[in-house]
């Protein structure tokens, strides 16, 4: 199964016009509004609860700021670029137009792993390039590669309420509204694949520098001299193996010896 | 050199090393290993013949027996004096005595009469000034 990649739309094209393309005949392209409740599932992804827990989000935070966050979740772009569509649909829903232009669209295209974000003008010096990045590519795509849509929008979604500061991060009102819908409000920041990766190296170094002690201090010496016998550590020989390394070379070929085993 | 904490236990090694020097300018050790992985163990036995400054005695017939009881493998390693004194027929005859002492007795005994053989031939080549007026 191929990867979720992501794209970038221009955020100063959110002032140009919107260009006509022949839009899909499907519901969300066709209509001229935004959905309602700020959350499009045409393929029905989304749970119930998931999708009523960022509903319950998204319309309360544009209550609260005048911030409009919607997301739109489409089967196929049926060939469409998805960029472009994204950047039409924000046009076509007056994004732009609401409050001081702070609108953010987040469209997701299912058939072709591609997840978008179009930014209005407000919220230009807020979320920004990189801002963007990271949503989409630590909190959003990993979950997505994972299988995980539910997880990969709340996660995102509430990654974005973060960056905008919202109110209802601050007032414990959005862990309320996700446990309402028995959503897991520790449900915020999802590891991207690389932490992961990085807590599996290094979890697995760990273990085998565990068993390297292990088997370290269990392999004791003993050495015998006329004045007695000594333990030796496995620490000190490392202490003077560092500090006699250099004194270690020595003209071997006069000494004489064997080795066998038993 | 404090290299451990030295403990102070009778061990047939102990005696048969204090027997072996006392009349001889020789010097005999033994190091014992349980290490897991040991490719060479002649390698390793050199190793710790230079790291514990052994070549530095003044005839040069310092005698080193490495032995690794988890892997069951040995060697011994004998300085430029003892070898150019003994030869190297010495050396495998003193293997093959070791070999068999390990296989037919318990291994601190069969250092032990091994560290015998190394004493007498120590005695033989080289004496005290003491043992030689004796």
């Amino acid at each position: 199964m191929s990867r979720w990649t992501q794209a970038f739309a221009d955020t100063t094209q959110t002032h140009s016009e919107a260009t006509q393309s022949q839009f899909s005949p499907n519901q969300a392209a066709s209509s001229s509004t935004a959905p309602y409740y700020y959350v499009l599932d045409e393929p029905k992804i989304l749970g119930d609860h998931t999708r009523h827990a960022l509903e319950s989000l998204l319309i309360e935070h544009d209550r609260l700021t005048g911030q409009q966050f919607i997301i739109a979740i489409f089967q196929s772009s049926q060939g469409k670029n998805t960029a472009d569509w994204t950047h039409q649909l924000f046009n076509q829903w007056k994004m732009a137009e609401h409050g001081q232009g702070d609108g953010i669209l987040l469209t997701v295209f299912w058939n072709e792993r591609k997840t978008q974000m179009e930014i209005g003008y407000g919220l230009d010096s807020v979320m920004t390039g990189p801002k963007i990045q990271e949503t989409l590519s630590q909190y959003i795509i990993p979950e997505l590669n994972n299988n995980q849509p539910a997880h990969a929008l709340i996660a995102g979604v509430r990654h974005v309420l973060e960056i905008l500061d919202s109110p209802l991060l601050e007032s414990g009102k959005a862990a309320e509204i996700l446990q309402t819908d028995g959503i897991d409000p520790k449900l915020t920041r999802v590891p991207s694949a690389s932490t992961t990766k990085v807590w599996y190296y290094f979890f697995i170094s760990g273990i085998i520098f565990f068993v390297l002690a292990i088997s370290q201090i269990l392999s004791r010496e003993a050495h015998f001299t006329r004045d007695g016998w000594f333990r030796v550590s496995p620490w000190y020989w490392n202490k003077e193996f560092l500090s006699t390394h250099r004194r270690l070379s020595y003209d071997s070929s006069e000494i004489g010896g064997t080795s066998g085993h038993w | 050199m404090d290299i451990g904490k030295n403990i102070k236990i009778k061990s047939p090694i102990l005696s048969a090393i204090w027997d072996a020097e006392r009349d001889s300018t020789g010097e005999i050790r033994v190091h014992l290993s349980k290490r897991w992985f040991e490719p060479d163990p002649f390698a390793r036995a050199l190793h710790l013949f230079t790291r514990f400054g052994m070549s530095k005695t003044s005839h040069r017939n310092a005698i080193l027996i490495y032995v690794n009881l988890r892997k069951r493998r040995f060697a011994i390693i004998g300085d430029a004096g003892i070898h150019h004194a003994v030869g190297q027929n010495f050396w495998e005859s003193l293997s093959r005595q070791l070999r068999e002492n390990l296989l037919s007795t318990h291994s601190e005994k069969a250092i032990a009469l091994t560290i015998q053989s190394i004493g007498k031939v120590l005695k033989e080549h080289f004496p005290t000034a003491k043992s030689e007026a004796v």
